[in-house]
């Protein structure tokens, strides 16, 4: 047979031949198979023409399989996964959350979080206490105190888990309110607002400027 | 023992990436011969396998499961290739329709000279390869979704049903694609083949 020739079908061939190529690939229901089989015991063209079926399926997967064997593909997954990273979507995206119900649904989901951080900032603190650990800074004036407290803290903190919580102080610290009053002990019975403009007594504050 | 598709998908949804690479590093060959074969440029077949890694895992939840996780794979490979193609041009074969529903003319039904040239001789495993090359060329010349289906049926050995659901198409359009394209392809490397016979003498076996 000449190729590139164009070849006239004998008519019974005309009604096998398409099915040559699902004969070849095993996709033909058991009938037609044997009906194939059958024409090709007669027919020396078809039969050829399944011999270069084959062929070319052969030829296509080592063409493919040579070109590909000598590509370097040792970093592909690796380079996959740093593409993955980059083009992570936003979180919003990931989880099908629209920007307006997000607008919607975060002044409530602070709050949980809020609430979800303080539970367990107390829950951590009891954790460290019941181990024995005291978070309490006795003077809040004494810096090295407070310093070492904090260390104390965030070394057990990190023990277990990554948020350094343990320390707080046993005194809180007094408003500039509370120093007023603890100098001028009278002020609190009588306080300044309450008194008349021309009775307002300055004196106990003038002493204690002093 | 070798842990499947579906569980390495759930796992990779559930934020495990090692079961995503494990799944990549088990079809990146095959997705990129794929790709390389549609494309016909080694970087741009890493780049656009590349992509189709990461666009599974971007629509890993997407995912029914209701098909295997490879012809899903291969069903975006090849609509990111197509869409490269259409995008960048792909040569002759990019402008070729086929009515698939037209009976194939006598110049089409011209399979069968490529057995005889070819045979089965290992002797000739320099030619195999020079035809490799050639069948890379000859790709070209067949349109982007013959090519295709080609494709996935020599390198991955997809069945006319996977074929049917990776591709979205009727079994019956499956199988008259891919006659069309190896009708192509044999027209092209036994015309190859004609011109190379005197050179080469391959022609005799």
């Amino acid at each position: 047979m000449v190729s590139g020739e164009i070849m006239l079908l004998n008519p019974v061939c005309r009604t096998f031949i398409t099915k040559l190529s699902p004969f070849v690939d095993g996709e033909l229901r058991a009938a037609e198979r044997v009906q194939v089989e059958s024409h090709l015991a007669g027919c020396a063209e078809c039969t050829h023409r399944v011999a270069s079926l084959r062929a070319e399926s052969a030829l296509i997967r080592d063409g493919l399989e040579l070109l590909t064997d000598e590509v370097d593909l040792r970093d592909f997954s690796k380079n996959v996964m740093a593409r993955i990273a980059r083009s992570r979507p936003p979180l919003l995206e990931r989880w099908g959350v629209s920007y307006w119900w997000a607008l919607l649904i975060a002044p409530i989901a602070v709050a949980a979080t809020g609430v979800l951080i303080e539970r367990t900032m107390l829950s951590r603190l009891y954790k460290l206490e019941a181990q024995g650990f005291d978070g309490k800074v006795k003077d809040p004036t004494d810096k090295q105190e407070i310093i070492t407290k904090k260390a104390a803290a965030v070394a057990r903190s990190y023990e277990d888990e990554p948020i350094p919580i343990g320390v707080y102080y046993e005194i809180d610290l007094p408003t500039y309110e509370d120093e007023v009053f603890r100098r001028i002990p009278d002020l609190k019975e009588t306080p300044l607002v309450e008194q008349n403009a021309f009775e307002r007594d300055v004196n106990p504050l003038l002493e204690a400027m002093r | 023992m070798a842990i499947d598709d579906l569980t390495l998908v759930k796992r990779s949804r559930d934020g495990d990436q090692t079961a995503f690479k494990l799944l990549v590093e088990r079809y990146q060959r095959k997705v990129y011969s794929v790709a390389l074969g549609m494309v016909r440029d080694r970087e741009e077949a890493r780049d656009i396998a590349q992509e189709a890694f990461t666009k599974v895992y971007k629509y890993l939840d997407h995912f029914q499961g209701d098909s295997s996780f490879y012809t899903w794979l291969y069903r975006i490979t090849v609509n990111i290739c197509i869409d490269f193609l259409r995008k960048h041009g792909s040569g002759r074969g990019e402008h070729v329709e086929l009515d698939e529903n037209v009976a194939m003319d006598s110049a089409e039904a011209n399979i069968g000279a490529l057995g005889s040239k070819l045979g089965t001789n290992p002797q000739k495993s320099l030619l195999r390869k020079e035809l490799a090359a050639k069948i890379q060329e000859a790709l070209e010349e067949v349109p982007e979704k013959h090519r295709a289906i080609l494709l996935l049926r020599e390198i991955e050995g997809m069945s006319y049903d996977d074929l049917a659901r990776t591709l979205d198409i009727p079994k019956g359009t499956v199988m008259s694609r891919l006659f069309h394209a190896r009708a192509k392809i044999q027209k092209v490397l036994s015309n190859y083949l004609e011109l190379d016979e005197s050179k080469s003498g391959i022609g005799s076996e």
